[in-house]
Protein backbone atom coordinates (compact mmCIF):
# COMPACT_ATOMS: atom_id res chain seq x y z
CA UNK A 1 0.00 0.00 0.00
CA UNK A 2 1.15 3.39 -0.82
CA UNK A 3 2.22 6.18 1.90
CA UNK A 4 -0.53 7.64 0.13
CA UNK A 5 -2.75 5.27 0.79
CA UNK A 6 -1.91 4.70 4.58
CA UNK A 7 -2.52 8.49 5.16
CA UNK A 8 -6.34 8.36 3.70
CA UNK A 9 -6.85 5.32 5.94
CA UNK A 10 -5.61 6.93 8.91
CA UNK A 11 -7.35 10.21 8.14
CA UNK A 12 -10.58 7.73 8.69
CA UNK A 13 -9.51 8.67 12.53
CA UNK A 14 -11.10 12.10 12.04
CA UNK A 15 -14.66 12.84 11.75
CA UNK A 16 -16.31 13.22 8.16
CA UNK A 17 -17.05 16.78 8.80
CA UNK A 18 -13.68 17.57 9.11
CA UNK A 19 -11.87 15.38 6.58
CA UNK A 20 -14.90 17.07 4.29
CA UNK A 21 -13.28 20.31 5.64
CA UNK A 22 -9.67 19.48 6.34
CA UNK A 23 -8.56 16.08 4.66
CA UNK A 24 -7.14 16.61 1.59
CA UNK A 25 -5.06 19.98 2.82
CA UNK A 26 -3.96 17.33 6.05
CA UNK A 27 -2.98 14.60 3.59
CA UNK A 28 -1.48 17.37 1.16
CA UNK A 29 0.95 18.60 4.30
CA UNK A 30 1.63 14.66 5.76
CA UNK A 31 2.71 14.16 2.11
CA UNK A 32 5.11 17.03 2.04
CA UNK A 33 6.51 16.31 5.32
CA UNK A 34 7.03 13.05 4.47
CA UNK A 35 10.96 12.07 3.79
CA UNK A 36 10.76 10.77 -0.19
CA UNK A 37 11.60 7.27 0.77
CA UNK A 38 9.48 6.81 3.07
CA UNK A 39 6.62 4.08 2.16
CA UNK A 40 4.56 3.79 5.60
CA UNK A 41 3.86 6.34 8.24
CA UNK A 42 6.09 6.56 10.81
CA UNK A 43 5.26 5.31 14.39
CA UNK A 44 4.98 9.13 15.45
CA UNK A 45 2.49 10.30 12.69
CA UNK A 46 0.09 7.22 13.35
CA UNK A 47 -0.11 8.25 17.25
CA UNK A 48 -0.34 11.87 16.35
CA UNK A 49 -3.25 11.28 13.76
CA UNK A 50 -5.23 8.95 15.75
CA UNK A 51 -5.09 11.51 18.69
CA UNK A 52 -5.94 14.56 16.62
CA UNK A 53 -8.92 12.43 15.25
CA UNK A 54 -9.89 11.54 18.46
CA UNK A 55 -9.35 14.98 20.07
CA UNK A 56 -11.62 16.32 16.88
CA UNK A 57 -14.18 14.01 18.13
CA UNK A 58 -14.38 14.63 21.59
CA UNK A 59 -13.72 18.56 21.78
CA UNK A 60 -16.65 20.48 21.68
CA UNK A 61 -16.50 23.88 19.73
CA UNK A 62 -15.42 26.90 21.34
CA UNK A 63 -17.88 28.87 22.95
CA UNK A 64 -19.76 28.44 26.78
CA UNK A 65 -22.80 27.79 25.48
CA UNK A 66 -21.73 24.68 23.06
CA UNK A 67 -19.73 23.66 26.44
CA UNK A 68 -23.50 23.56 28.36
CA UNK A 69 -24.58 21.68 25.96
CA UNK A 70 -22.11 19.17 25.44
CA UNK A 71 -21.88 18.53 29.20
CA UNK A 72 -25.47 18.57 30.30
CA UNK A 73 -26.44 16.04 27.24
CA UNK A 74 -23.41 13.59 28.36
CA UNK A 75 -25.12 13.93 31.97
CA UNK A 76 -28.45 13.21 30.72
CA UNK A 77 -27.05 10.39 28.69
CA UNK A 78 -25.13 8.65 31.59
CA UNK A 79 -28.04 8.74 33.93
CA UNK A 80 -29.95 7.26 31.14
CA UNK A 81 -26.87 5.21 30.81
CA UNK A 82 -27.03 3.73 34.23
CA UNK A 83 -31.23 3.61 34.34
CA UNK A 84 -30.98 1.37 31.39
CA UNK A 85 -28.39 -0.70 33.14
CA UNK A 86 -30.33 -0.96 36.40
CA UNK A 87 -32.75 -3.41 35.73
CA UNK A 88 -30.34 -5.66 33.50
CA UNK A 89 -28.21 -6.25 36.42
CA UNK A 90 -28.29 -9.21 38.98
CA UNK A 91 -29.43 -6.91 41.44
CA UNK A 92 -32.96 -5.92 39.86
CA UNK A 93 -35.62 -8.56 41.06
CA UNK A 94 -36.99 -10.66 43.51
CA UNK A 95 -34.94 -13.77 44.80
CA UNK A 96 -35.57 -16.53 43.45
CA UNK A 97 -38.65 -18.75 44.74
CA UNK A 98 -35.89 -21.23 46.03
CA UNK A 99 -34.23 -18.81 48.12
CA UNK A 100 -37.05 -16.91 49.48
CA UNK A 101 -38.88 -19.61 50.87
CA UNK A 102 -35.60 -21.54 52.25
CA UNK A 103 -34.87 -17.88 53.75
CA UNK A 104 -37.66 -17.27 55.44
CA UNK A 105 -38.07 -21.22 56.49
CA UNK A 106 -34.77 -20.80 58.49
CA UNK A 107 -35.73 -17.93 59.92
CA UNK A 108 -38.89 -19.07 61.67
CA UNK A 109 -38.47 -22.66 61.66
CA UNK A 110 -41.67 -23.37 59.32
CA UNK A 111 -43.35 -21.75 56.59
CA UNK A 112 -46.40 -19.45 57.28
CA UNK A 113 -49.74 -20.92 57.56
CA UNK A 114 -51.67 -20.43 54.24
CA UNK A 115 -48.72 -19.40 52.40
CA UNK A 116 -50.81 -18.37 49.51
CA UNK A 117 -52.00 -15.64 50.92
CA UNK A 118 -49.49 -14.66 53.29
CA UNK A 119 -46.47 -14.43 50.64
CA UNK A 120 -46.03 -11.21 49.03
CA UNK A 121 -43.73 -9.99 45.85
CA UNK A 122 -43.25 -6.02 45.74
CA UNK A 123 -41.56 -3.72 44.73
CA UNK A 124 -39.92 -0.05 46.31
CA UNK A 125 -41.02 2.89 44.23
CA UNK A 126 -37.91 4.52 45.48
CA UNK A 127 -34.89 2.37 44.67
CA UNK A 128 -37.50 -0.78 42.74
CA UNK A 129 -36.01 -3.19 45.47
CA UNK A 130 -37.91 -5.95 44.55
CA UNK A 131 -38.62 -8.60 47.95
CA UNK A 132 -40.67 -11.15 49.03
CA UNK A 133 -42.69 -11.20 52.16
CA UNK A 134 -44.07 -13.74 54.54
CA UNK A 135 -46.28 -12.77 56.66
CA UNK A 136 -46.81 -15.45 59.99
CA UNK A 137 -50.15 -14.69 61.59
CA UNK A 138 -51.94 -16.62 64.23
CA UNK A 139 -48.52 -17.08 66.25
CA UNK A 140 -48.20 -18.65 69.87
CA UNK A 141 -47.00 -15.94 72.27
CA UNK A 142 -45.37 -13.04 71.75
CA UNK A 143 -44.25 -11.77 68.12
CA UNK A 144 -41.30 -10.38 70.22
CA UNK A 145 -40.49 -13.46 71.71
CA UNK A 146 -40.35 -15.02 67.90
CA UNK A 147 -38.14 -12.15 66.28
CA UNK A 148 -35.80 -13.17 69.27
CA UNK A 149 -35.97 -16.41 68.56
CA UNK A 150 -35.59 -15.66 64.62
CA UNK A 151 -32.43 -13.88 65.28
CA UNK A 152 -30.87 -16.92 67.81
CA UNK A 153 -31.92 -19.30 64.88
CA UNK A 154 -30.27 -17.34 61.78
CA UNK A 155 -26.69 -16.57 64.04
CA UNK A 156 -26.57 -20.45 64.92
CA UNK A 157 -26.76 -20.90 61.12
CA UNK A 158 -24.21 -18.70 60.40
CA UNK A 159 -26.12 -15.65 59.54
CA UNK A 160 -24.15 -12.46 59.73
CA UNK A 161 -26.50 -9.64 61.59
CA UNK A 162 -26.49 -6.30 59.47
CA UNK A 163 -28.97 -4.27 61.82
CA UNK A 164 -29.12 -5.54 65.86
CA UNK A 165 -32.43 -6.46 67.40
CA UNK A 166 -34.17 -3.36 68.48
CA UNK A 167 -37.83 -2.87 69.74
CA UNK A 168 -39.85 0.32 68.93
CA UNK A 169 -42.67 1.78 70.16
CA UNK A 170 -45.31 3.55 67.95
CA UNK A 171 -48.56 4.12 67.14
CA UNK A 172 -51.25 2.53 64.12
CA UNK A 173 -54.23 4.27 63.06
CA UNK A 174 -55.35 7.50 61.56
CA UNK A 175 -54.35 10.03 63.96
CA UNK A 176 -52.01 10.05 66.95
CA UNK A 177 -53.93 11.14 69.40
CA UNK A 178 -54.58 8.29 72.04
CA UNK A 179 -58.69 7.93 71.40
CA UNK A 180 -58.18 7.62 67.90
CA UNK A 181 -54.68 5.10 67.46
CA UNK A 182 -53.61 1.84 68.48
CA UNK A 183 -50.18 1.88 70.19
CA UNK A 184 -48.31 -1.13 68.79
CA UNK A 185 -44.63 -2.59 69.79
CA UNK A 186 -42.32 -3.55 66.89
CA UNK A 187 -39.11 -5.99 67.26
CA UNK A 188 -36.72 -5.97 64.37
CA UNK A 189 -33.43 -7.32 63.26
CA UNK A 190 -31.51 -8.01 59.89
CA UNK A 191 -29.17 -10.68 58.75
CA UNK A 192 -27.22 -11.64 55.40
CA UNK A 193 -25.81 -15.06 54.11
CA UNK A 194 -25.08 -16.48 50.77
CA UNK A 195 -26.47 -13.11 48.61
CA UNK A 196 -29.89 -13.10 50.28
CA UNK A 197 -30.87 -10.78 53.08
CA UNK A 198 -34.00 -11.02 55.72
CA UNK A 199 -35.43 -8.27 57.74
CA UNK A 200 -37.40 -9.56 60.42
CA UNK A 201 -40.41 -7.87 62.09
CA UNK A 202 -42.65 -9.05 64.79
CA UNK A 203 -45.92 -6.39 65.61
CA UNK A 204 -47.92 -5.97 68.12
CA UNK A 205 -50.38 -4.24 70.03
CA UNK A 206 -48.95 -3.16 73.29
CA UNK A 207 -50.07 -2.26 76.49
CA UNK A 208 -54.18 -2.23 77.82
CA UNK A 209 -55.15 -1.82 74.29
CA UNK A 210 -54.18 -5.00 73.56
CA UNK A 211 -57.41 -6.15 75.14
CA UNK A 212 -59.40 -3.21 74.01
CA UNK A 213 -61.52 -5.21 71.22
CA UNK A 214 -62.56 -1.51 69.76
CA UNK A 215 -58.97 -0.97 69.14
CA UNK A 216 -57.26 -4.05 68.80
CA UNK A 217 -59.57 -5.81 66.54
CA UNK A 218 -58.36 -6.82 63.22
CA UNK A 219 -54.88 -5.80 64.16
CA UNK A 220 -53.67 -9.32 64.62
CA UNK A 221 -50.02 -10.12 66.17
CA UNK A 222 -47.60 -11.19 63.14
CA UNK A 223 -43.96 -11.79 62.06
CA UNK A 224 -42.75 -10.64 59.09
CA UNK A 225 -40.09 -11.89 57.08
CA UNK A 226 -38.94 -10.06 53.84
CA UNK A 227 -36.83 -11.20 51.90
CA UNK A 228 -34.57 -9.50 49.14
CA UNK A 229 -31.35 -9.77 47.25
CA UNK A 230 -27.94 -8.59 48.63
CA UNK A 231 -25.68 -6.04 46.43
CA UNK A 232 -23.58 -7.58 44.63
CA UNK A 233 -19.95 -5.97 43.16
CA UNK A 234 -21.03 -6.87 39.61
CA UNK A 235 -24.25 -5.01 39.63
CA UNK A 236 -22.51 -1.98 40.92
CA UNK A 237 -19.94 -2.20 38.01
CA UNK A 238 -22.78 -2.90 35.79
CA UNK A 239 -24.90 0.19 36.63
CA UNK A 240 -21.30 2.27 36.64
CA UNK A 241 -20.51 0.36 33.44
CA UNK A 242 -23.75 1.84 32.12
CA UNK A 243 -22.93 5.12 33.58
CA UNK A 244 -19.92 5.49 31.94
CA UNK A 245 -21.24 3.94 28.47
CA UNK A 246 -23.69 6.58 28.77
CA UNK A 247 -21.62 9.27 29.53
CA UNK A 248 -19.54 8.71 26.64
CA UNK A 249 -21.85 7.91 23.64
CA UNK A 250 -23.37 10.98 24.97
CA UNK A 251 -20.54 13.42 24.82
CA UNK A 252 -19.72 12.12 21.09
CA UNK A 253 -23.38 12.25 20.02
CA UNK A 254 -23.17 15.97 21.65
CA UNK A 255 -20.15 17.13 20.21
CA UNK A 256 -21.20 15.59 16.54
CA UNK A 257 -24.51 17.50 16.61
CA UNK A 258 -23.17 21.09 17.51
CA UNK A 259 -20.71 20.69 15.22
CA UNK A 260 -23.19 20.10 12.49
CA UNK A 261 -25.39 23.14 14.03
CA UNK A 262 -22.34 25.37 13.06
CA UNK A 263 -22.01 24.18 10.17
CA UNK A 264 -26.05 24.57 9.17
CA UNK A 265 -27.30 27.86 7.89
CA UNK A 266 -29.62 29.84 10.00
CA UNK A 267 -32.82 28.70 9.56
CA UNK A 268 -31.83 25.20 10.07
CA UNK A 269 -30.43 26.16 13.11
CA UNK A 270 -32.92 27.60 14.46
CA UNK A 271 -35.16 24.24 13.81
CA UNK A 272 -32.45 22.75 15.87
CA UNK A 273 -32.68 24.41 18.32
CA UNK A 274 -36.49 24.30 18.43
CA UNK A 275 -35.97 20.29 18.62
CA UNK A 276 -33.26 20.01 20.99
CA UNK A 277 -33.54 23.10 23.46
CA UNK A 278 -36.78 21.28 25.45
CA UNK A 279 -35.12 18.36 25.45
CA UNK A 280 -32.17 20.06 26.82
CA UNK A 281 -33.16 21.63 29.10
CA UNK A 282 -35.87 18.68 30.81
CA UNK A 283 -32.94 16.74 30.57
CA UNK A 284 -30.87 18.99 32.81
CA UNK A 285 -33.78 19.08 35.17
CA UNK A 286 -33.16 15.00 35.23
CA UNK A 287 -29.88 15.49 36.03
CA UNK A 288 -30.61 17.92 38.87
CA UNK A 289 -33.28 16.16 40.30
CA UNK A 290 -31.06 12.94 40.70
CA UNK A 291 -27.91 15.02 42.03
CA UNK A 292 -30.07 16.57 44.98
CA UNK A 293 -31.57 13.40 45.83
CA UNK A 294 -27.95 12.03 45.79
CA UNK A 295 -26.36 14.69 47.90
CA UNK A 296 -29.39 14.70 49.97
CA UNK A 297 -28.85 11.48 50.77
CA UNK A 298 -25.59 11.16 51.39
CA UNK A 299 -25.84 13.83 53.57
CA UNK A 300 -28.36 12.87 55.89
CA UNK A 301 -26.82 9.34 55.95
CA UNK A 302 -29.89 7.56 54.11
CA UNK A 303 -27.74 6.66 50.74
CA UNK A 304 -27.22 2.86 50.93
CA UNK A 305 -25.64 0.64 48.36
CA UNK A 306 -29.12 0.03 46.33
CA UNK A 307 -28.98 3.11 45.08
CA UNK A 308 -27.79 1.49 41.51
CA UNK A 309 -31.40 1.22 40.49
CA UNK A 310 -32.22 5.26 41.71
CA UNK A 311 -31.11 6.48 38.19
CA UNK A 312 -34.15 3.91 36.71
CA UNK A 313 -36.51 5.33 39.94
CA UNK A 314 -35.72 8.76 38.44
CA UNK A 315 -36.43 8.22 34.82
CA UNK A 316 -39.52 6.30 35.22
CA UNK A 317 -40.94 8.37 37.99
CA UNK A 318 -42.16 10.76 34.92
CA UNK A 319 -42.05 8.25 31.94
CA UNK A 320 -43.80 10.74 29.58
CA UNK A 321 -41.74 13.35 30.34
CA UNK A 322 -38.44 11.40 29.67
CA UNK A 323 -40.01 10.03 26.48
CA UNK A 324 -40.42 13.61 25.70
CA UNK A 325 -36.34 14.35 26.62
CA UNK A 326 -35.40 11.31 24.52
CA UNK A 327 -38.02 12.38 21.74
CA UNK A 328 -36.55 16.13 21.43
CA UNK A 329 -32.96 14.01 21.12
CA UNK A 330 -34.13 12.00 18.33
CA UNK A 331 -35.24 14.67 16.70
CA UNK A 332 -32.57 16.91 17.27
CA UNK A 333 -30.04 14.45 16.12
CA UNK A 334 -32.01 13.49 13.01
CA UNK A 335 -32.09 17.09 12.39
CA UNK A 336 -28.72 17.91 12.46
CA UNK A 337 -27.85 14.80 10.53
CA UNK A 338 -29.70 16.16 7.36
CA UNK A 339 -27.75 17.54 4.10
CA UNK A 340 -26.83 21.35 4.05
CA UNK A 341 -23.40 22.53 5.04
CA UNK A 342 -22.41 25.94 5.34
CA UNK A 343 -18.55 24.63 6.34
CA UNK A 344 -15.65 24.90 3.84
CA UNK A 345 -15.36 21.61 1.79
CA UNK A 346 -12.26 21.07 0.02
CA UNK A 347 -12.46 21.27 -3.65
CA UNK A 348 -10.65 18.00 -3.55
CA UNK A 349 -11.54 15.61 -0.65
CA UNK A 350 -9.24 13.28 0.04
CA UNK A 351 -11.74 10.60 -0.01
CA UNK A 352 -14.61 10.86 -2.39
CA UNK A 353 -17.27 9.86 0.45
CA UNK A 354 -16.60 12.84 2.29
CA UNK A 355 -17.97 15.13 -0.05
CA UNK A 356 -21.84 13.97 0.70
CA UNK A 357 -22.26 17.02 3.88
CA UNK A 358 -24.16 14.85 5.47
CA UNK A 359 -21.26 13.48 8.28
CA UNK B 1 0.01 30.85 25.85
CA UNK B 2 1.71 27.97 25.02
CA UNK B 3 4.97 27.07 23.33
CA UNK B 4 3.75 25.92 19.69
CA UNK B 5 0.87 28.34 20.13
CA UNK B 6 3.65 30.97 20.36
CA UNK B 7 5.47 29.97 17.31
CA UNK B 8 3.24 29.06 15.18
CA UNK B 9 1.75 32.47 15.72
CA UNK B 10 5.94 33.93 15.14
CA UNK B 11 5.76 31.99 11.77
CA UNK B 12 2.82 33.88 10.26
CA UNK B 13 3.81 36.74 11.76
CA UNK B 14 5.89 38.17 8.17
CA UNK B 15 3.73 36.69 5.45
CA UNK B 16 1.18 33.90 5.26
CA UNK B 17 2.12 29.83 4.95
CA UNK B 18 0.55 26.55 4.26
CA UNK B 19 0.77 24.02 7.01
CA UNK B 20 3.81 22.21 5.90
CA UNK B 21 5.73 26.50 5.89
CA UNK B 22 4.22 26.59 9.59
CA UNK B 23 5.45 23.35 10.42
CA UNK B 24 8.98 24.03 9.20
CA UNK B 25 8.95 27.55 10.54
CA UNK B 26 8.58 26.99 13.81
CA UNK B 27 10.88 23.94 13.82
CA UNK B 28 13.46 26.45 12.61
CA UNK B 29 12.45 29.36 15.12
CA UNK B 30 12.30 27.49 18.00
CA UNK B 31 15.82 25.98 17.33
CA UNK B 32 14.69 22.73 16.51
CA UNK B 33 12.85 22.31 20.03
CA UNK B 34 9.41 22.58 18.94
CA UNK B 35 8.80 20.05 15.89
CA UNK B 36 5.12 19.67 14.78
CA UNK B 37 3.36 16.83 13.75
CA UNK B 38 0.00 17.70 11.03
CA UNK B 39 -2.56 16.23 13.39
CA UNK B 40 -0.93 18.39 16.63
CA UNK B 41 -0.69 21.22 14.13
CA UNK B 42 -3.97 21.53 12.47
CA UNK B 43 -5.57 21.30 16.16
CA UNK B 44 -3.91 23.96 16.82
CA UNK B 45 -5.02 25.70 13.69
CA UNK B 46 -8.35 24.72 14.11
CA UNK B 47 -8.74 26.53 17.52
CA UNK B 48 -6.77 29.59 16.36
CA UNK B 49 -8.92 30.00 13.76
CA UNK B 50 -12.15 29.24 15.94
CA UNK B 51 -10.71 32.26 18.29
CA UNK B 52 -9.56 34.81 15.30
CA UNK B 53 -6.16 34.51 15.73
CA UNK B 54 -5.38 33.49 12.02
CA UNK B 55 -7.75 33.11 9.05
CA UNK B 56 -7.17 30.97 5.98
CA UNK B 57 -5.66 34.04 2.85
CA UNK B 58 -5.77 32.33 -0.09
CA UNK B 59 -5.84 28.26 -1.02
CA UNK B 60 -3.74 26.41 -4.03
CA UNK B 61 -4.97 23.05 -5.44
CA UNK B 62 -2.80 21.34 -7.52
CA UNK B 63 -3.10 17.84 -8.57
CA UNK B 64 -5.14 17.01 -6.39
CA UNK B 65 -3.40 18.38 -3.59
CA UNK B 66 -4.54 21.29 -1.44
CA UNK B 67 -2.50 24.03 0.38
CA UNK B 68 -3.79 26.36 2.57
CA UNK B 69 -2.35 29.24 3.32
CA UNK B 70 -2.87 30.96 6.81
CA UNK B 71 -2.21 34.74 7.86
CA UNK B 72 -2.16 36.36 11.25
CA UNK B 73 -4.97 38.43 12.13
CA UNK B 74 -5.11 42.05 13.99
CA UNK B 75 -6.12 40.33 16.50
CA UNK B 76 -3.60 37.71 16.61
CA UNK B 77 -0.79 40.08 16.06
CA UNK B 78 -2.18 42.03 18.99
CA UNK B 79 -2.24 38.59 21.59
CA UNK B 80 0.89 37.78 20.27
CA UNK B 81 2.61 41.46 20.83
CA UNK B 82 1.44 41.32 24.09
CA UNK B 83 2.42 38.03 24.89
CA UNK B 84 6.18 38.88 23.75
CA UNK B 85 5.59 41.87 26.44
CA UNK B 86 4.58 39.29 29.29
CA UNK B 87 7.38 37.56 28.42
CA UNK B 88 10.10 40.37 28.52
CA UNK B 89 8.92 41.48 32.01
CA UNK B 90 8.81 37.86 33.37
CA UNK B 91 12.59 37.69 32.12
CA UNK B 92 13.65 40.82 33.26
CA UNK B 93 12.07 40.16 37.03
CA UNK B 94 14.05 36.57 36.63
CA UNK B 95 17.35 37.98 35.30
CA UNK B 96 17.44 41.03 37.67
CA UNK B 97 16.83 38.15 40.69
CA UNK B 98 19.93 36.59 38.67
CA UNK B 99 22.28 39.29 38.72
CA UNK B 100 21.83 39.89 42.52
CA UNK B 101 23.20 36.04 43.03
CA UNK B 102 26.93 36.61 43.40
CA UNK B 103 27.20 32.91 41.84
CA UNK B 104 25.58 33.62 38.50
CA UNK B 105 26.66 37.10 38.05
CA UNK B 106 29.48 36.27 35.57
CA UNK B 107 27.28 34.40 33.31
CA UNK B 108 24.12 37.07 32.83
CA UNK B 109 26.24 39.66 32.97
CA UNK B 110 28.15 38.10 29.74
CA UNK B 111 31.24 36.90 31.78
CA UNK B 112 32.66 39.73 32.78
Amino acid sequence: MSLDRWYRLLLRAYPRWHRRERGTELLTTLLDAAPPDRRRPAALDVLDLLRGGLRCRIRPPRGAMYRLVTVTAALFAALAGAAVAGPLSSYSGPPRDADAIAAAEGTMGALPAGAARSVAVSDSAFDHTDFVRFDYVGLPGDPGAAVRAALDRLTARGWRVTEPLRRQEDNWGPCDAPTCATPMVYHSFAATRGGVAVTVTGAAVRGQAATDPARATGIEPRVSVTVTKTLAAGAVLTVGGGAVAGLAVGWLLAVWAVQRHRRHRAGRRRVLLVAGVPGLFIGALFVLAFGNLVVGLSLSGGWTPKGVMAPAFVLTAFPTVTALVALSAALTLALAALPGSAGRADPHPADPRDTAPAG
Amino acid sequence: MREPTFFILTALVEQPLHGYGVMQATKELSRERVSLRPGTLYAALDRLTEEGLVVVDREEAVAGRLRRYYRLTDHGAALLAAEVQRMRETAAVTADKLRRRPAVRPAIAGGQ
